[in-house]
Parts: C-alpha cells; structure tokens; sequence
C-alpha cells in the first residue's frame, strides 16, 4: 500500500487506498471518510481561527481547513451526507506559564468540532486532549483509523 | 533603528548563544567524564514552522525533551532533546548501569532529562544575564517522553512562535566521533522581543 506523511497545515484527500498519516500534539489531525465513494482526506491543522489572509495555506486553521477539505472531498466525487470525521489531537503536553496559550489544543478541537457541526458531519472517533502526542493512520482503501502513543495504539474500523 | 545596529545586535546574540553553547559543552563533558563538544550549531531567523521543518524526518520518533522558559518579557524557550534510546543510555551513564531496567519508573527518566537541561540550557539564562547586567531566572524544566513532531508542535503552539519570525539557536553536543552521546540544545527566541531587552543602554 503506499504510503504518503502529511505535514502541517496539510490537506490531501484520495481515492486511492493510500495508508496516509501524521503526528499531532496541540494541533488536530481531522480525517474524512466518504464510506459510498470510498474517498479518504486528512487535514494537519495549527489553529483554531483564520485572521483572513489564510488563502495561501487554507490547511493551517480550523475555520477554513474543514471547509477546503470537505470541498476537495467533493471535487473528488465526494458527497455530505455520506462523510463520516476522526478528531485526533488537542494535547496540552507542557503546563504553560501563560493562560493565554494553555489551551491552544482545545480551542483547536473546539473549533474544528463547531465547523463540522454546520456541515452535519458526524464526529465517529475522537481521540483528544490529554498530555501525550498521537500518531494517526488512516487507511484510504477501508476508512480504517489507528491512532499510537508513545507506548499504545489501537485502531477503529468505519461503521 | 538602523541597519548596522541591528546587525551589531544580532552579532552581540549570536556570540551569547556560542559561547552558553561552549559552556554547556564544558559542563556536559564533567558531568559525564568525558570529552563533549559544540559538534555543530546553526542560528537562523525563521519561524516556528520552518524549524519543525527542519526536523522532518524524525516527527515520528520518540524522543526525551524538557523545556525551561524564560519571563514573559524576553518570550524564550530553552529545548533540550534526545532521543529515546540515547536518553536511556546516559540515564544509565550518570546513575550507573542497572541491572533491572524495569526497576527504572518513566518518571526518573524523564527527571533525568530536565535536571540535565537544568544544568546545560541554565548556561544561556546566565550569559545573558551577564550580558543584560540583570537577575534572569528560568522556569523549573518542564520535561516529557513523547513522538518528537508532537513535542515541537505544542511547543511552537503554546509559545505563539507559529508564525512569528524567530531566533532559532540550535546546537549538537557530542563526543568527539558523535557515537557516544549526540543532545541537541536549541533556544527559540521572539526575535523582536530579545532585541529589545539587548538594546537597553544597561546591556551594552
């Protein structure tokens, strides 16, 4: 299977079955799965709120990443009603002496989750918060998500 | 302020960052008994982004790191990390081999690792304490075993340094041949911030 890393501020979607991954702390690695059309994305996103000169990388913010990635999946054949989103991501790994930023991972989440909420895109696996980073897998060809720390891994088949 | 003064700053900061490099070094090399050196740095002005970059293929790997942060007002981090394996190795070299490796917890590893970070990174908060004239103090280390692209990302994240243009003074130290030990200490510094706490007359 072939096998492609996505970066931050990422956005790849694919029909192929690809086993397509990344590593998130603070930041959320938000997957889509069109369980019909068999069409898989995943977004690498740093932010919570676009300050709207985010054209240039649409992947790095919840606001505008849940919005490109859904629209890819539809140029690709994808439909709404048929997507199905993994959250992963959102940990506070280092207490930090500053409130301001402390909860960057969570109002990460929270944003990405209020974004899918408009598009009534259901949240099947949510992996978030805590203090340990994640690595996440998505197999392209069965919707299948692994998620391993450190020490541990589990994987959720789609329903 | 002018061109050239900015350049003599930046000369002023990247003679701090070598020389805390050295004296890391130097006090690596006597906690271990044995000769380390500045096997290589680099200072750059990038963002925080470029730096995670920079690391690419090592985001999956698990690595020991421990952060100390200097006060708000000069907006620093101090990083000090290796990897997992390597972590364990001069665990065993500074307390002795064990001979029960599950008698070790996590969190004396991990300890470990920050209290080294105490004495290497603690090198750059007194050069330029020195050099500013002032009382710096860091914060107690805060110190993790984790996937190293998520470490780097909380880090960039929690500190705002996603899109700001930073110092970024990232140095290796290692033995000679680098096959002993190889810890990488790198300073992330808000450009803007550091050069203007440096300008202030008493820093010169």
């Amino acid at each position: 299977m072939m096998e492609r890393f996505i970066k931050m501020n990422e956005i790849y979607v694919t029909k192929d079955p690809y086993l397509i991954r990344t590593v998130v702390g603070s930041c959320i690695a938000l997957c889509l799965w069109d369980s019909y059309h068999r069409i898989g994305g995943m977004g690498h996103i740093m932010l919570p709120q676009s300050n709207g000169d985010s054209v240039a990388l649409p992947g790095k913010y919840a606001d505008t990443a849940v919005k490109t990635l859904i629209s890819i999946m539809k140029g690709k054949g994808g439909v709404i009603s048929n997507m199905q989103a993994s959250c992963v991501g959102g940990a506070s790994m280092f207490q930090n002496h500053h409130p301001k930023y402390e909860s960057v991972g969570r109002r990460n989440y929270q944003r990405v989750k209020n974004e899918l909420a408009h598009f009534g895109i259901p949240i099947v696996t949510e992996a978030v918060g805590g203090t340990s980073g994640r690595k996440v897998e998505m197999n392209c060809a069965t919707g299948a998500i692994t998620i391993s720390m450190l020490l541990k891994s589990w994987c959720m088949e789609p329903a | 302020m002018y061109d050239s003064e900015i350049r003599q700053l930046e000369k002023s900061l990247t003679d701090i960052f070598i020389q805390s490099f050295n004296q890391a070094a130097q006090a690596f090399s006597q906690l271990l008994m044995q000769k380390m050196v500045l096997s290589r740095y680099r200072i750059d002005m990038i963002s925080g982004e470029q730096f995670i970059e920079q690391l690419g293929d090592k985001m999956e790997d698990g690595y020991f790191a421990s952060i100390i942060r200097l006060p708000v007002e000069l907006e620093t981090v101090i990083l000090f990390f290796l990897a997992e394996e390597e972590g364990r190795r001069l665990y065993d070299r500074l307390n002795g081999p064990t001979q029960d490796q599950s008698a070790i917890s996590l969190d004396d590893l991990v300890s470990s690792i920050g209290e080294l970070n105490n004495i290497l990174g603690n090198n750059f908060v007194n050069c330029l304490a020195n050099t500013l004239n002032l009382s710096i103090h860091g914060s107690v280390p805060r110190n993790t075993l984790d996937l190293l692209g998520a470490i780097l990302q909380s880090i960039i994240l929690q500190n705002d340094f996603a899109d700001k243009s930073i110092f970024c003074a990232d140095a290796n130290i290692s033995d000679k041949k680098s096959t002993a030990f190889n810890v990488r200490l790198v300073i992330l510094s808000d450009k803007e911030k550091l050069m203007q706490v440096i300008s202030q007359p008493e820093a010169q």
